[in-house]
Order: C-alpha cells, then structure tokens, then sequence
C-alpha cells in the first residue's frame, strides 16, 4: 500500500493539469461556441472538390 | 441528408407549382428551382464547390430576396471604423452579425466560402450568437466584396459592434464555465478520494492512509470552495446587506458549516469529513444556474442591437443636383431632409416633403395593411418603407422620437410590476431561520450537559441539516423544464415564467402577426369575365411579381412562378399595371380599375364585408375579384379551446381597428376582445386585470405590445416579433405553433408539483435527522451518505421533467 503515498499526490497533480488545461482552453476560445464543434466533425471529412481551401 | 421531391425547389425546397422555372446541375443532375434568386445562390454554392452542403444542412434554406444589395459605403474608413480593427498595416478584423443562419450546415458553408475568397485569412462564425469574424487583407480584397459574397449564398451580413451589454455577457458566460468546470473536475477528484473513505470505513484502512486522503480531499475542497463557490458567499453577502434572505444564504451557511466541519473533523479520525459533497453540491448548483444563463443569452441571438439603421442618407443640394451623404444616425438633426428608398426602416420621425410611399406602420398600431404616405404626411421612425422613394423631413430624432416614447412606457410598465416571491425561497427562509435556532438551543443546551460536544454537535446539526437538497429543489427543476419547453420551442429567459405559468386566471392575445400569421392570402375568389379561376391567378402573380405590398406577397405565395409583367407600373394605394403576354391588364382598388375599364362591373355577391378585395380587369372587361385575409394560425383554434379547458379565460386586444378583430374573436370562440388600442390603452387594460388581482399572460409581437409584454405577470413573444419585443419577453415562442402556451401551463403544473416533492422531500429528511443530529446520535459516516443520497434523489426526481406528460 506504500506506493498510494506517491499515487495519491500524482493524482493531485494530473488533477491540477487537468484543471490547467481546461482555463488554456477557455481563455483561447475554445468554448466560446458550444452548439457548433457538435456538427463540425460531421462535416469536415470531405473538403470542398473543386476549389483550394485557403490556408493560414 | 433532406429528401427533395421532383416538385420541390431544390434550394430552399418551397414547393413548385406547375412546372419549374429554372434548373441548375448539381452533382450530375438537373435539380429544379422555384425561382431566379434561388438559382444564383445554389449556382454560387456551386462554384464556391461547397455543394456538400445539401447534404449537410438539417432544415432547408430561406428563400433568398431577389433585390441586389450595394455595399460600397462600407469600403469607408469611417464607416468600417465602428466594427472593423487593425492588426497590422493591412491585416483587418471585421465582426458582422448574420441573417438566415438556422443549422450547423449554414456555419460550414459560410466558413467554407469565406476561407476560399482572396484576401480573407481567417473567418468564423458563431452558432451561438450568429456572428462572422473575418480577417482580411486590406491590400488584397474590399470589405464590401465579402458582405456580397455572404450575399450571394443567401445570407443578409450587417455591420456588427457589439455594445457593453454583450461583452458583460460574454465575460459572464466564460467566468460562469471557468468556475462550473473547476467544481466538476473537483468534484470528481475528492469522489474518488470519498470513495477510498467509504471503503476504507467497511473494509479497514490504515490511519496514516486515511488521513492523506482527507488532507488531500481538504486541498481539492479547498480550491472548488474557494473559486467556484465564492459565488454563493458573495451572494448571500449582498443579500445579508440588503436586509434579505435570497437562496445564497442558506447555501452559504451550508455550504461554510460543512467545510468548518470538515476542516475540523480532518484533525479528529471519529468525526466525519463532507469535503464530496461540498463539491458535488457546488458543481450542480452551478450548473442548474449555467443552463439558465444559457438560455438567458440564447434569445439575444441573432437580435440587431438597434432597430433603426445605424446610417441615414441626407440630400445635399449642390448647384442644384440632387446628391446624398451617408451619415451616422447619432448626427441627424431636426430639420435635416433624408432619402428613406424602397424597403428600408424610416430612421426618423418626420413629415413627407417628397414622394408617395406605402409604409408599414405594424409594428406600432397592429394596422396590418401599409397606410399610403405623401406630401405633408407624419412617418414615424421604425417604420417600414414601402415600394416608393420617400424624403422626409426630420422632425425628432432619438429621445423624442416616437419609439423611444413606447420603450420609455414599457421600462415604466416594468418597474411598476409586483414582484412575485419565488415559492422555494421562501421556504428555505423559514427553513434556515428554524436550523439556526435549533442549532443555538441545543448548543444550548449541551453548554451545561458536556461542553466537550457543542461544537461537534452545532456542527453535525449544520451539516444534517445543509439544505442542500432544498436548494437544488427548485433551480435544477427550473434547468431541466426550460430544456424540455425548449425542445417543443419555447424559450424562457425568466425562470419564473415556469413557476408562474400554472397560475394564469387570463391569457391575451394580440390579434396581427400572433393569432393570425400576419400575412394575406387569398381567401376566395369570383370570376367575372370569360377566363377561369387558374389563368386569373397566373396573370395576378405576373403583375404583382414588381411589388413589394402585402397584396402582393398573397399572389405570389400561389407559387405560380411565371415570367414577371413587362412595362409593369405600380400606382402606390391603388394597384398595378402591366402587360402579361402580350395584353395590357391592371390589378388592384374598385376605383384604380373603373378609372381605366368603363365597362360596368358585373354584380355578384362578395364572400364577406370584411375582407378586402382587389379587382383585375383588362381594358374592355371585368375578370376576376379576389378576397383577401390575414389568414388564421392553423393552431390558433385549438390552442384557444385547449386554454378554455384548462379554465384560463381568453381575450384579444388588439391595435387594429377593422372588424377582422370581431370575426376573428368569433371564429375562435372568443367573448372578451377590444379593438383599435393603443399602446396606452392596451397597457390600462393590462393593469386594470392586474389591480383586479388577475394573472395575466400576454402573447404579442408588436411593438406596440412592448408596454403591455411588459405588464402582464408572463409575456411571451412571437419569432417572428420586432428585435426589442423579443429581447424584452420573458418567453420566446420559437416554434410556429401557438398550442405551446397550452402545453406551457401544463408543464409548469407539474414542474410546480415536482419542486414540492422535493421540497417535502428534503425538508422531510431533515425533520428526521435534525433531532438525531441534536442528540448526537448520527455517525460521521451517515451524515455525509444522508446528506448526498438526499440531493441525489433530489435530482432524479427532477429528470421525470425531461419528459413532457
């Protein structure tokens, strides 16, 4: 049972990235539409045929 | 995938009568098309090579306007000023807002096309609140050539500079997710510590172990407690400063009595620590208020800030040519002369000097037909142009102008209203007032038996007793019925709508535009010369095709699609002329016709007085006499005998002033009605049931409606309302279907009945435990499984509310 004594703190600190990634994410605008990131994957899987999509 | 039968346009799938009038290939097949502005779009989609999007999109298209749009003056520095930024030199950001979005499809199509113009590097559009941010080369493409081609996909692109108002909300909303997701991952976090706990209590743990998990549990706690729950303490400050009890009291006191329970039961192994359901109570109550705030926000979508055009177009006179400036609307002054062209909102109050127009004025007086404008004639600002050219002389703007006095009467009608205390809080209130005694006596009362134990006890007597379940009872009941009235099409911006709704003794409607669609159709017609009823009709179509008038839009909505009358000429107020192959006809008034046609009018009997009737004619004989009517909702009757069975009484007030307002309250079965109101008068009657100790629900969509929307106990407002009287309601009507009112004092029954149970419930479970608590009778462990399977039932009982019956 000793190694909970590690597990237990590495647990925090997962927790703690995990919290850190999800502010990341919201602070970059990732949130800012909740409705729309639903459909996307739906349609993203064919690109547009006959004209280049422009690339930033 | 949508399905589109051969008789349908392939665009915006409105049904083709007869056969179509154009055809484009797509995808290796002539698909058919209902008419020239659907072909160009779907041609556009084409070449864009973004066809997929027929595929994609999960509702059809609007059908686009025909009118070409010109937006040359946004290529102006000082123009673009208000909703575009630098990045760099010639790096631009522009935010627009955008018409005709309605699914996810229309995003991608928009993001697709935007992304393939030269000169645009980046755009994205919101779902949420339909707005477009582009970034574009300023070097490399013009702002108007992107708002063309958002036109030339069928949608309608407006400058858009969001107002303080929005960014509080945006701020808000991000905060609101920021704390919401910091107490779920929390939550999860001290759960799975909690469950370490659990099993350690029944299958043997060792000391050292335990205690590392409840310091750990404390720090997670700490942080959910401190970020996400702040909320709760900062609120039951305020309301502490006030001199009020609000619902973030007693979720404070529970809330802190729990932690300083646990904090100081951490450093005593027999006494229990609450530290997951200090989480797990923070994370749903925070979400039951995101949900709400959510739907909140939603019926701001798509809403244009201001209801008059942002810029107006002043005459000059310069040797005298007649030329116009582009100006804001801030800078016009009484006195300035502004072009008001064909279609567009008058942006001043003013008398005509020049020109005849027809202007719909529904939206103040619920007149539904376009009152004939000319010389000397008073327009109001917020009122729709007609077919002709207007220039009007200003003579208010702003404050004074017309429609500031109708919000000014509404904000009046809203702050006059009673509040209505909300049934849960007051519960809690007496609630916690009865705890905190209870609390005090026994701490009392174990002061003299063994002080060792007041505080353990105190403590274990806050924490049984956390109201937690009592709190969550009525906004997670609220979150998940708003959800459910949202899927039938309903909106609530106000939660009380769905506590108050069972109570309502009266609803009243507004007649244009909410009992009836708001637009005319032909309800019969008489042929009079040799021609039968189909060849009339087809002729009607052809003429009025020029036209822009509610009489028209009835013929053209036969969908007869036809070439369009040559030489056409529209004689405002009185009807239209044209030659539809090759003879010469006229369309429209008894008199615009007699005034050509000498020949008699053949007699015969009309269908009824009240309708009114429009006449065609070529120029030796009499042909056809149409009826036309503001047609019913097709749910309006059934709503109305659903609402007399629930034995809500129901009654018309409306702005019109013909007797369509009697024959409609008769068709409907309707006893009580009053017609030719105004605003005022409307909001009199309004506070005279109100006086009268009614409670009154008040569907419009007017403008007009605004101040009495703003009265009655619940206001529900059509989609198809002005901007201001939907951001106004407390509920917006999404669906086209009236019963939903019905339904709507149905469901708030039984969410009614559903936060009692959980009231009785929780306040139940803490009549058992409070006494055991105070005797010191509940072991740690108990407490803290009372205390979560409490709010847990709470919230199953709740989900019963995602259904509908």
């Amino acid at each position: 049972m000793d190694s909970l004594f590690i597990l237990i703190p590495v647990a925090l600190v997962f927790c703690g990235l995990a919290i850190w990634a999800y502010l990341w994410a919201i602070d970059n605008g990732q949130y800012d539409d909740l409705d729309k990131e639903a459909f996307r994957i739906l349609f993203d899987d064919d690109k547009p045929a006959t004209k280049h999509k422009h690339d930033e | 995938m949508t399905r589109i039968s051969a008789t349908n346009c392939f665009h915006c799938e409105l049904p083709i009568k007869g056969a179509a009038p154009c055809f484009t290939v797509i995808e290796q097949q002539q698909q058919p098309l209902c008419c020239f502005a659907c072909k160009a779009v779907c041609e556009a989609i084409h070449a864009h090579g973004l066809d997929n999007y027929y595929h994609y999109r999960s509702s059809a298209a609007q059908r686009p306007s025909p009118e070409t749009v010109h937006y040359q003056h946004l290529d102006k520095a000082t123009i673009q000023a208000t909703f575009t930024r630098d990045i760099s030199a010639q790096q631009r950001c522009s935010t627009l807002i955008i018409e005709g979005i309605h699914c996810a499809a229309c995003i991608w199509l928009l993001e697709n096309t935007l992304q393939s113009l030269p000169g645009v590097t980046a755009a994205t559009i919101n779902f949420n609140h339909h707005t477009a941010t582009i970034d574009w080369d300023s070097s490399a493409t013009r702002l108007s050539d992107i708002f063309t081609a958002i036109h030339q996909i069928g949608y309608q692109a407006h400058p858009y500079s969001p107002e303080q108002q929005d960014e509080i909300f945006k701020r808000e909303s991000k905060l609101a997710l920021r704390r919401l997701g910091v107490a779920g991952i929390g939550m999860m976090q001290v759960g799975m510590f909690a469950i370490a706990l659990y099993a350690g209590d029944f299958q043997g743990i060792s000391e050292t172990l335990k205690q590392l998990l409840r310091v750990f549990s404390l720090l997670v706690a700490s942080v959910v407690l401190l970020y996400s729950g702040q909320v709760f303490f900062t609120g039951a400050w305020r309301s502490l400063k006030n001199l009020s009890l609000n619902m973030d009291v007693p979720v404070a006191i529970a809330l802190g009595g729990a932690y300083i329970g646990s904090v100081w039961g951490t450093w005593h192994p027999a006494s229990a620590v609450y530290f997951d359901s200090i989480a797990m109570f923070i994370f749903f109550l925070l979400l039951a208020r995101y949900l709400e705030m959510r739907s909140r926000n939603k019926q701001l979508t798509g809403v244009r800030q201001s209801l008059l055009p942002k810029l107006c177009k002043r005459l000059l006179d310069s040797d005298g040519q007649r030329q116009y400036e582009l100006l804001a609307l801030d800078d016009v002054q009484t006195g300035d002369r502004l072009l008001i062209e064909p279609g567009e909102i008058i942006a001043a109050d003013g008398f005509v000097i020049e020109g005849r127009s027809a202007v719909n004025e529904a939206a103040f007086t619920g007149e539904f037909l376009p009152v004939n404008k000319q010389l000397d004639d008073a327009v109001m600002a917020g009122t729709i142009n007609g077919d002709g050219h207007l220039i009007i002389n200003v003579a208010a703007t702003g404050q004074q102008a017309s429609l500031s006095i109708v919000q000014e009467l509404m904000t009046r009608a809203r702050e006059d209203k009673p509040r209505i205390a909300r049934m849960a809080d007051q519960t809690a209130q007496y609630f916690i007032a009865v705890v905190l005694l209870a609390t005090v006596i026994s701490g009392g009362y174990w002061y003299y038996q063994d002080s060792s134990m007041v505080l353990p006890i105190m403590l274990a007597m806050l924490v049984v007793s956390c109201p937690c379940a009592l709190s969550l009872a009525t906004p997670a009941a609220m979150a998940i019925s708003n959800n459910t009235m949202r899927t039938i099409g309903l909106l609530n911006s106000s939660s009380h709508v769905l506590e108050q709704a069972a109570t309502i003794d009266q609803v009243i409607f507004d007649k244009t535009g909410t009992l009836t669609l708001g637009k005319l159709s032909i309800a019969s017609s008489v042929m009079l010369g040799k021609l039968v009823p189909a060849e009339c009709l087809v002729i009607a179509a052809a003429l009025e095709a020029v036209s822009e008038h509610p009489i028209a839009k009835a013929f053209q909505q036969q969908g007869q699609v036809i070439a369009m009358a040559s030489e056409s000429n529209i004689s405002t107020g009185n009807g239209i002329e044209g030659v539809v192959n090759n003879s010469r006809y006229r369309i429209g008034s008894l008199a615009y016709c007699q005034r050509w046609n000498s020949n008699p009018l053949p007699t015969f009997t009309p269908q009824s007085s009240n309708q009114l009737t429009v006449y065609l004619c070529d120029e030796q004989q009499w042909l056809a006499c149409f009826s036309l009517y503001d047609e019913l909702r097709p749910s309006a009757l059934a709503t109305v005998d659903a609402l007399k069975k629930q034995g809500v009484a129901v009654s018309i007030l409306s702005g019109d002033s013909s007797a369509a307002v009697a024959e409609i309250a008769n068709t409907l079965g309707i006893k009580t009605f009053s017609k030719g109101l105004s605003p005022e008068q409307k909001l009199q009657r309004i506070e005279q049931l109100i006086d009268q100790g009614k409670r009154v629900m008040m569907v419009g969509d007017g403008i007009n409606d605004m101040p009495v929307l703003a009265a009655a106990t619940i206001s529900v407002a059509m989609n198809n309302a002005s901007d201001l009287t939907r951001i106004q309601a407390d509920a917006l009507l999404l669906a086209d279907n009236l019963q939903v009112v019905s339904t709507l004092i149905n469901h708030s029954t039984k969410t009614r009945r559903i936060i009692r149970e959980n009231i009785i419930w929780a306040l139940g479970y803490n009549a058992i435990a409070l006494p055991f608590a105070a005797c010191g009778f509940i072991p740690p462990y108990l407490a803290a499984v009372g205390m979560s399977a409490s709010s847990l039932l709470v919230i199953l009982n709740t989900l019963r509310l995602s259904k509908l019956q």
